[in-house]
């Protein structure tokens, strides 16, 4: 420390003055070129030729004068102290090393940009992509193979056996496919048509199941004009149907309620079927109508699929209750017309 | 042996029932039907009370299903499969099923059954205790899971890892953790093997939430996004990771 302090006591008072100066003057180069660059950048609307040429005229503008000074000065035969001819090196060399620096950090920049960019990209794409799955799925739903055909097969038959029962069944087929197509489209639906489409549903089921099925719908009319994303209440009670009750010999009930309080919507369907025969399901639905809320509502839509209190299964979806709208407006239009 | 042709019917939609009853009159008058069921249940009863030689049973029912009975019935008699989708015949042939009649029910294909039951009723009836299920959708889709006193429902896609506790599966979201009672190598034969690699005999990871993958000295771990933790892949299975 002692010698350190001595040899640098030592020097004398230009040549302290002459770093300063140099000092100084690489600084404010070099702040004044980040400067330039980013004003004149900001002028070339991202085209990566013009943000090229941009960097460079900042280095050019900054660095120059400085240069041409301290030349000028030497040349000039001003009587020529130290500082000067070190001003005009120490800026030369300064000089050189940024360009490469600069451009080395331009191109680092366009390539945080470019994975930026893709990223966002990329999670468009995923939403996109998504969303048209889901679509896809809702319309696969829909028509579903093995309720149509099966439902097909009932109404034949029933033609010789029944022919009052098969012309009841083909008219609740009627009205599950007209209630169903309307909106394979729309983002949203009101609960009314989709509790009347379960009840169409459920009427056909009822027909081929018997005895062995109970419905109970409960809805206020309150609740029966909130929007819902179209066939979420049917894949519940399609669960219902196919995991819970049809399994059973003897059958069983599904009870669907829905209430509108405090802002939120809340739709439960309830069965006292088989239950959860399993922690792993294979079934998209479920996970599909989850996914639709996500997308449409964020965090502000629950769906919880719980053991019920008397066995069998109770799946809840939990939404804001949002009035008629734009989308149920066109689909009160396609159900009329 | 008993030269007769007997058969049960077990379906359980009453009126597909007749429709099949009344078509077998007309197609093949032999035919005794010596016994009917609505479940699978009461079918099993008729399979070993009545001893028939044909059995034709309904896929989906109450009870047992039709391929539960199928193995029951274990080459004692031969089998037709009732059903409203086809995906499942493939498999019912590979197995010696007889047949499958689709429904609604076309009387052609079904004049086309009865000749092929005719022709099988010499031989043995094929063993269908092999039949594998029929599969209800494709890879797992959802884990039904319980963390905190609470059940939840986890979508697959939405798991970054499963670990392997003492007693139960650690369930790892980015959220929340929780727990099932299904042993990991259960759960890696229904997982997709494409999304879901194992890392070691106690953990299986979402390749898509692997955040980033180090190597030091040898040992290859893996962090998935929003864990401060590495885990170590062991040497088995580092194999998968050499591409990345």
């Amino acid at each position: 420390m002692l010698i350190a302090a001595r040899v640098l006591g030592a020097q004398s008072y230009a040549y302290w003055n002459d770093w300063l100066t140099c000092f100084t003057a690489l600084l404010a180069a070099h702040t004044l070129t980040a400067c330039a660059r980013i004003l004149l950048q900001s002028l070339c609307f991202d085209h990566p030729v013009a943000c090229w040429i941009a960097l460079f005229a900042a280095i050019g503008l900054c660095w120059s004068p400085s240069i041409l000074i301290a030349y000028k000065f030497s040349y000039m035969g001003v009587p020529m102290s130290t500082e000067f001819s070190f001003l005009f090196y120490a800026l030369l060399v300064a000089c050189l090393l940024v360009v490469p620096a600069e451009v080395q950090a331009e191109r680092a920049r366009w390539t945080r940009r470019a994975e930026r960019l893709q990223a966002r990209r990329d999670r468009e794409q995923r939403m996109q992509r998504q969303l048209a799955e889901a679509r896809l799925t809702a319309l696969q739903g829909q028509i579903e193979p093995h309720f149509l055909y099966n439902t097909l097969a009932n109404a034949r038959a029933l033609i010789r056996q029944d022919a009052a029962a098969a012309e009841r069944m083909l008219q609740h087929l009627i009205h599950f496919l007209r209630s169903a197509m309307p909106d394979l489209r729309a983002h949203s639906t009101l609960l009314g048509q989709e509790l009347d489409r379960a009840r169409a549903y459920l009427d056909i089921i009822g027909m081929r199941m018997g005895e062995r099925l109970r419905v109970d719908i409960a809805a206020s009319d309150e609740a029966r004009a909130c929007q819902v994303p179209p066939l979420s209440v049917m894949t519940l009670v399609e669960n219902a149907i196919q995991h819970g009750i049809e399994p059973q010999v003897a059958g069983g009930a599904i009870h669907i309620g829905a209430v509108c309080a405090g802002g939120r919507l809340r739709i439960e369907v309830l069965d006292d079927g088989a239950g959860f025969q399993s922690e792993l399901g294979g079934g998209v639905g479920l996970v599909n109508l989850q996914e639709r809320l996500a997308t449409q509502y964020g965090d502000d839509a629950e769906l919880r699929v719980e053991p019920g209190a008397q066995g069998g299964v109770r799946a809840v979806i939990e939404l804001p209750a949002r009035k008629t709208g734009v989308d149920a407006d066109a689909g009160a239009v396609a159900d009329a017309a | 042996m008993n030269a007769a042709a007997t058969a049960i019917l077990v379906e359980d939609e009453d009126v597909l029932r007749t429709e099949l009853r009344e078509a077998l009159a007309r197609f093949w008058p032999e035919l005794a039907i010596v016994g009917e069921a609505g479940d699978g249940i009461q079918g099993a009863r008729l399979l070993s009370e009545r001893s028939p030689r044909i059995a034709l049973l309904d896929v989906r029912m109450p009870g047992l299903n039709g391929v539960e009975l199928a193995r029951l019935a274990a080459g004692r008699c031969h089998i037709v499969f009732l059903t409203a989708h086809n995906d499942y015949a493939v498999d019912a042939f590979d197995h010696g099923a007889v047949d499958y009649l689709l429904k609604p029910l076309d009387l052609g294909r079904l004049a086309r059954t009865v000749a092929r039951l005719q022709a099988a009723l010499g031989k043995r009836p094929a063993d269908l205790s092999a039949l594998p299920d029929a599969r209800s959708g494709g890879p797992l889709q959802w884990i039904q899971a319980s963390s905190g006193g609470q059940l939840r429902f986890i979508a697959i896609h939405d798991v970054q890892c499963f670990r392997a506790e003492a007693k139960y599966t650690c369930v790892v979201t980015a959220r929340f953790e929780a727990h099932i009672r299904t042993p990991l190598k259960d759960l890696l034969a229904q997982l997709d093997a494409a999304r879901f690699w194992p890392i070691s005999r106690s953990a299986i990871v979402n390749v898509g939430a692997i955040d980033s993958v180090q190597r030091i000295d040898d040992v290859l771990s893996v962090r998935l996004a929003g864990s401060p933790r590495w885990l170590p892949v062991s040497g088995a299975y580092q194999s998968q990771f050499r591409q990345m």
